[in-house]
This record gives C-alpha cells, structure tokens and sequence, in this order.
C-alpha cells in the first residue's frame, strides 16, 4: 500500500535518519578505519598483520571453540530439562517457573565473580576440598569459562524447546502409536523434527553469545586467548595510536556473527513447522525413582542457576580486611561504602538506564509499527537497520561509537551521552522484537474504523493503537531496563570521568581484588534488576518471556 | 503534531540531563586519573575532604598505561587534570603531556624521588618483591632471590606484569635487565606466566593461580595484613628495585587552580601517613618512619639494587622491544 508522506512517511525518514547516524555512521567509520594506513591511504595491512600474529589466529579459533563447546553444552542441559518439564509431574516443577528469570537477567559478570569466590584457586568449596586432600581442577581457563556460560545461557535452549514441545500435538503421537510403532521410534520421528528447529534457532542465538561474550572471558579467560578479550586489550593499547588493528579485530567479530544470523536466516527458519490447533498431551505424573531422578536432575540445575545471586548477598554483607574476605564475619561497611560513600556508580547506572528505556522503548514502538503496519521498500530498510546491532559484540559496538563521537561536529565521548547512546543502540533490536510481536495480534479493522470516522492517523495511533499494546510495553521496557542496567562491554569502553556504572564498579573492583565491594555493588544492581520484574509480574500481572 | 512534540521534549530533556551534569561537573571539581585501587583513593580524599574541603573530586579509575593513553587521545582535549601513581619510568615517556609544578613544602622529599624540571613528584614508592603463595609451591621451596627463579622448575610457575601494561612491572624488568643482563632476562622471560595488568599478577597468586608473583610490597601485605596465612613477602637477597610512583598535573588541564590544591593535598604528610597505615603504601616523605608504624621493614633495612629512573625512562622503548623479543624468543 502506498502510504501519506505525512504522517508516517516522514517519520519513516526520521528513524532511517537516526539509525543512520547512529548506527550504520558508526559502522562505516569502524570499516574504514580498518582499511587505512597512518597516510589516509587504502590498505589491508591491519589485516594482514592479524594473520601473521599467531596470539589472534589462537584467540579466532578458541573464540570458535568456546562457541561450539558452550553451545553444546547448552543443548545437553536445555533439551533434556525442557522434555522433563513439559511431559512430567514431579515435586519442584513448579519452582522451573522463576528460573528463565533469573538466569536471564542476573549480570554475567555478578555470575563470573560468584563462581570465583566459590569454586577458583581460593575459593570456598576449593579451600574445603583441599583441606580434605582432594585438589579441584583450576577452575580458570576453559573449565571456568564452559560451566559458568553454559550456566548462564542454557536457559535460551530450554526456553525455546520449552516452547515448541507445549505447541505440539499429543494426537500425531498417538498416530504413531496405532499404526504400530513402538514407542521410542515414534518419539524419534514425531518429536525430533518439532525440536530440532527450536534448539537451532536458539543454538545460533546462545552461539553468537559467547563469541561476543566479555565479562566472563575477562574474569575467567586467564591464559586462554579470545577474540574479545583480545579486542579490547588492543583498543586500550591504541588509545592515542592508530585505530586500524582495533579496527579490524572489530571487523572480524561483526563477520563471524554475521555469518552465524546469515545461516540462521536463509537456513534454519526455513526448516519451522508451525502447528495449528496443537493439543499438547497431558504431564504424565512420575513415580518412586524417576519421580527422585527428576526432582534431583531440577534441584540441581536450579541451584547451579541460583548460587551466583546467593553467593553475591553473602558476599556483600560479608567482613572484609582489604581483598581478604573474612567468610563467616559479618559487616555491614562494603554496603555502607557502595551505597554512602561512592553512590555514583549506583545513580549513573539509574539514570542512564532510564533514559536509555524511554528512549529506547519510544523509538521501538514507532519502528515495530512502521515496520508491521506501513510496509513499504523504506520500512522494510528500517526492519533490517533496526537489528542490525545483534552482529556487534558490546566491545566492538563501544570502539565504533568512541572512533565516531570523538571528534568532529558531534562531540559525544566523555559525556553521559555516549553511554545512554550504547546502552540504547545496543538494545534496541530487543524492544522491536518486544513492541513487534504484539502489533502482529492488532486487527487494523480496528484501527481503519478509527480513522473512518474521522479521527486523525495520529491520535487513532495515540488513542487505539498505544492502549492495546500496553502490557507490551511494559515488557519491553521491563527488559530494556534489566539489559542496560546490566550491560558492561561497551559501557566499558566509552566510558570516562564520572561516568562510571554500577557493572564497570563490579568490573574494577574485581579486577582490583575487591571483591567484598564487588559484592556490595553486584547486590545492589541485582535488587534493582529484580525489583522491576517483581512488580510488574506481580502488580500488572504481566509474563515478561512469553514473547521471548 | 503531539508525537512531533513529544520526541521534542524527549531530545530536550535528555540534553538537559546531559547538560545538568556537566554543568555540574564544572563546580570546583577536579577530575582524578588513577590507576591506585578504591580503598587508596578514598583514603586519600578522605583526608583531602578536610583539608581542602570545596574540591570535588571525579575519578577515572585503570592501569597507568591505558590511563597515560588516554590522555595522550584525549590531549587536545584534556578531560583529566591530574594523574596520580605512575612509575617514573612511564612518566618520562610522556613528558610533553606534564605540566611543570613547583609545590610548595617540596623539600621534604628527597631530590632522588621528584620527576626533572618539576613535572612530577614522587607520592609513594614501591619496593619490588616476590610475592609467595605457600599453598600452591607444592614441594618447591619458596624462592630466596630473583635468580632461583631462572631455574628449570620454576617454567610456568611466576606471574609478571607486562612491562608495557604498568609502571611498576617496567622497573622490575629494567631492574632485572640491570642486574643479570640480557640472558638472565631471558631466562625469566622463559619461565614466567606474563600477564596483562598488576592486579592480574597480585590478585592471581593470593587466588592460587600461581604461586609466586613478581610484585610490589604493598600489594602482597594487604593479603598478608588481611589474614590470609599462606601469603609472604620475600625481598631478593641480591637487592630488591624501587619504583617511586608521581604524579603530575595534566598540561592544559581545564581545572587547573583546584588540580594545584589536590596535588598539594596528595603530597602532604597527612595523606602520606594515612596511605602507609591503611593501605601499606610506603611514603617518598622523609619525616614519616615506617617501621614504627607498620610491621614492614624501614627502607634502610632492605638491601637496595640501585636504579637510575632518569635512565630507566630514556630506555623505555628499548627494553620494552628486548623484552618482547625475550617473550618471543620462549613461547
């Protein structure tokens, strides 16, 4: 359909605009940067310089193998513990509820630190074993790194797969079943081809993670070279030099991701089955031994899930003589000093976080419905501009923004503005998708009878339009705020004087020893990611992940 | 119109929020670059607070490296006035940056501790040690000078810093370079576990990642100090390395009256005194004894390898190169 220029045609070129500018302008500078030697002239030597050091090429192939070891991992904890949920009764199963929760939104780096205090070189349950004779395996390197991110992502799996075993239908099951064959045969069959692009989709999705992943590869990465650890060692190494090496491990964490969605476009979602009218058969309820297998198999996987926020409050009210954590003595000064003495990494996050939300959320519903209501060649631009961030890694995001906005008409770093910027840049596409798949479910006879009788475009979209998507809202902003509260890989990088947020706090403290502060901080961004959802699961009755 | 209007206002207050703090951000406000770890700045500006009390006082916390870097990005236009704690050796590299300041009761630091021409002074010194972690020797006797660990048993067994990652990690290289020459500096580049920051090194041996770690005194005796039993200190038979830490002013800083009145503050016997005690750092200041007031040693009592920061900061580029060839050379 052809649509007005105004209204939505000129705000269709205000998004483009903007996104331009603020995305595929910061972009175009990181490229270019990456092509050009200290002359101005056109050169592959940045790249060429990446495959003669043999520390890049080991960090390349180890970033890959972090992916591909992590991403299995998820597969082999999220398929079974979704199978479990969906098919059985058993005690515990209804506690599976708060889980996807709270492996989503507690902090990577809060996740890092947790299992640090636990499980590294010093660590409790370490120290404990060793008392006793028995010698854990470093938990730094690989070890660290596999078991806390398959801990943090395996939830995207289960979700997914969660999601595609409760659309199934029981009956071609039991179509199966009639016809003669045996019971695993037909759950080979029948199931497989209903999973398996769930757990693809999602693979792909908690794939692209750990490549991009910082936080955890910096904390528990040691002598292990990654891609983007390495990426922004080298940004701090340049600062003040030539951009191009930094530039071009930049371009090269953007292709792997690219290339992993690229897949994951033209191959993956080709292969869904979309289920109509779908009865999913009724839980069977387990006995005796398989009832204690089931219930053990969930208490386990909670408590792994759960034991970082648990470890950060104990730590967090926990004495301390300098980087010395007194286990057992309690104290209230790390609290005190987080929250009294040094309230700045508290308030920034607070305020960057809002503005990024509004911001965000605004920009997101205008985009969704642009997008989902006003097709067009320039709308369909937008939908690919718009998600285009899901390629860049936080470190690569925060380099291209500093390359950008550090000069220039438009002077942004070193101003509270570059933060709200990669906070708001890097969680858009969350919002679209959030704000998208409720306009999806809008009938436009609703919204065609508003403008029928007479109201303009504008108020039928602020009057009709707006109110429906409320709850969707909501959502969106909910886990906008949870995601940029807690968003640490490019914050760090843009930030300077005063600009300091509560996960940077974490991150220096940690990286300092300190990891009784680190808690006090780690607790307080915890309660202010949990206390959102609370009330908005509790107050607005609002599912958060349905639409995830 | 109304959405119009509404992105107007939205714009408009995020540029007044944008506004608002730096509006505020320019009130007597100072901005502190500094590679020290939280517990030493708030120390420091505690005693500041009394002192100077209408300062107010922003902080821009990493290595000296990243944060010499970042002036040098931004020194066109500076966003920092002073840096606090870098090693003489990187100082020196970057002379043009620093802005000449004679302080007032300068003498009671001696001549050997304050930067050329009055471009920085020395706030504290290091004293280079090896920092031991007795739980994770497993059978290896802990090392009694810096040559045990050119040994064979020692390969993957000591953490050091980088020494283009920081201050303190340069002069221990230099020093060792000093001291047994090329080969003996290659010799500890074979064995050695490099790591990229100094509170990688210190912070790694009291986790038990390695068990002994080149490092600074003040580092290891907050581990010591804090009660963690299977941490020591052990100062080289064969003489251990200072490394004074300065501070300078940032050339063209935009605060530059009140970074004067915090660089003086930071100098003072107050600060000083309460930086020993509380957070082990060992004064520059002749009139405070150390060994009265905690239980490291007077740095009388500590057999010195002498080096000259005048020369160690010339040579910078070239040890850093030597030292990367070393590295090269072992892997």
């Amino acid at each position: 359909m052809k649509i007005k220029w105004w209204p939505w045609g000129f705000l269709t070129l205000v998004c483009l605009v903007l996104l331009g500018f603020f995305v595929l302008y910061p972009l175009g500078v990181l490229f270019s940067n990456s092509v050009l030697n200290d002359e101005g002239g056109f050169s592959l030597q940045a790249f060429a310089s990446l495959l003669d050091d043999a520390d890049y090429v080991k960090a390349f192939w180890n970033t890959l193998i972090l992916g591909f070891s992590v991403t299995l991992c998820t597969v082999l904890v999220g398929v079974p513990f979704a199978y479990m949920v969906a098919r059985y009764e058993f005690p515990l199963k209804n506690l599976v509820a708060v889980l996807p929760v709270l492996t989503i939104v507690i902090p990577e780096i809060i996740v890092g630190q947790s299992w640090l205090l636990v499980l590294g070189n010093n660590g409790i349950l370490t120290n404990l074993f060793a008392d006793h004779g028995i010698e854990l395996p470093s938990f730094y390197g690989w070890t660290g790194m596999i078991f806390s991110m398959t801990l943090v992502y395996y939830t995207y799996i289960y979700l997914g797969v969660l999601a595609a075993l409760r659309g199934f239908d029981g009956s071609l099951e039991e179509a199966g079943l009639s016809l003669g064959t045996s019971p695993l045969v037909t759950k080979w069959r029948v199931l497989v081809p209903v999973m398996l692009p769930a757990v693809l989709v999602n693979a792909l999705v908690v794939f692209t993670l750990v490549v991009g992943n910082f936080a955890l590869s910096m904390l528990l990465g040691s002598r292990v070279p990654l891609l983007s650890v390495m990426t922004y060692n080298t940004f701090v190494s340049e600062m003040g030099g030539s951009p191009a090496l930094q530039s071009a491990m930049s371009v090269v964490s953007i292709g792997i991701v690219a290339i992993v969605l690229f897949v994951q476009k033209r191959v993956v979602e080709r292969k869904i089955y979309t289920m109509t009218q779908g009865r999913a058969p009724a839980p069977e309820r387990v006995r005796s031994w398989k009832s204690a297998l089931f219930t053990g198999s969930v208490g386990v996987i909670i408590l792994a899930s759960l034991l970082p926020l648990i470890v950060v409050f104990i730590a967090a009210f926990t004495a301390t003589s300098g980087p010395v954590m007194r286990w057992g003595s309690w104290s209230l000064d790390s609290l005190t000093r987080a929250i009294r003495h040094a309230p700045e990494p508290i308030l920034n996050s607070l305020q960057y976080s809002s503005i990024a939300t509004v911001v965000g959320v605004a920009f997101a519903v205008l985009v969704s419905y642009l997008t989902i209501k006003k097709r067009n060649a320039a709308t369909q631009l937008l939908d690919y501009i718009v998600v285009l961030p899901l390629t860049i890694s936080g470190t690569v995001l925060g380099i291209a923004l500093v390359q950008t906005f550090n000069s220039g008409w438009l002077v942004l770093a070193g101003t509270s503005g570059i933060m709200v910027l990669a906070y708001a840049v890097r969680r858009l596409p969350f919002a679209v998708r959030n704000a998208t798949s409720t306009l999806f479910n809008i009938p436009e006879s609703i919204e065609e009878a508003s403008i029928s009788l007479g109201v303009s475009p504008l108020m039928t979209f602020f009057k009709v339009v707006l109110p429906a998507m409320k709850a969707s809202l909501i959502s969106a902003a909910i886990l906008m705020w949870v995601t940029t509260i807690s968003e640490l890989s490019a914050s760090v990088v843009v930030y300077s004087g005063g600009l300091e947020t509560m996960p940077i706090a974490i991150f220096r403290q940690v990286d300092g020893g300190r990891l009784g502060l680190a808690s006090a901080y780690g607790a307080a961004l915890v309660t202010v990611i949990l206390v959102p959802i609370f009330v908005s699961i509790k107050v607005f009755r609002i599912n958060l992940f349905s639409s995830k | 119109m109304k959405i119009k209007s509404r992105i107007k206002v939205l714009l408009q207050s995020t540029l007044a929020a944008v506004g608002l703090v730096a509006t505020m951000a320019h009130a007597q406000t100072v901005v502190l670059y500094s590679s020290n770890n939280t517990e030493t700045i708030e120390t420091a500006l505690d005693v500041v607070k009394k002192t100077a009390p209408s300062l107010k006082v922003q902080q821009v916390t990493g290595g000296t490296g990243s944060l010499m870097k970042r002036i040098q990005a931004e020194s066109k236009n500076p966003r920092g006035d002073v840096l606090w704690s870098g090693g003489f050796g990187t100082l020196g590299a970057y002379k043009d940056l620093l802005q000449p300041y004679k302080a007032p009761g300068i003498e009671a630091i001696p001549a050997e501790f304050r930067g050329p021409d009055d471009l920085w002074i020395g706030t504290n010194v290091h004293v280079m040690v090896m920092m031991v972690n007795e739980r994770q020797l497993k059978g290896l006797a802990a090392p009694k000078t810096w040559s045990d660990l050119m040994k064979p048993e020692w390969k993957g067994k000591f953490a050091i810093t980088d020494p283009s990652k920081s201050a303190t990690a340069y002069m221990l290289v230099y020093g060792l370079l000093k001291q047994f020459g090329k080969d003996g500096l290659e010799k500890i580049a074979a064995n050695a576990v490099v790591t990229s920051s100094s509170g990688t090194t210190y912070k790694g041996v009291a986790a038990g990642e390695y068990p002994v770690g080149l490092t600074i005194e003040y580092a290891a005796q907050e581990y010591v100090a804090g009660g963690q039993k299977e941490i020591k200190l052990v100062y080289p038979s064969e003489g251990s390395y200072l490394a004074p830490e300065g501070m300078f002013l940032v050339k063209g800083a935009k605060n530059m009256d009140a970074a004067k009145t915090l660089y003086n503050a930071l100098m003072s016997k107050e600060v000083q005194e309460a930086e020993l005690v509380k957070n082990f750092r060992r004064p520059t200041r002749t009139d405070i004894q150390v060994s009265k007031l905690t239980s490291l040693p007077d740095l009388k009592s500590i057999k010195i390898f002498p080096l000259n920061q005048d020369t160690a900061s010339a040579e910078y580029e070239q040890l850093v190169a030597l030292w990367n060839i070393a590295v090269s050379k072992a892997r």
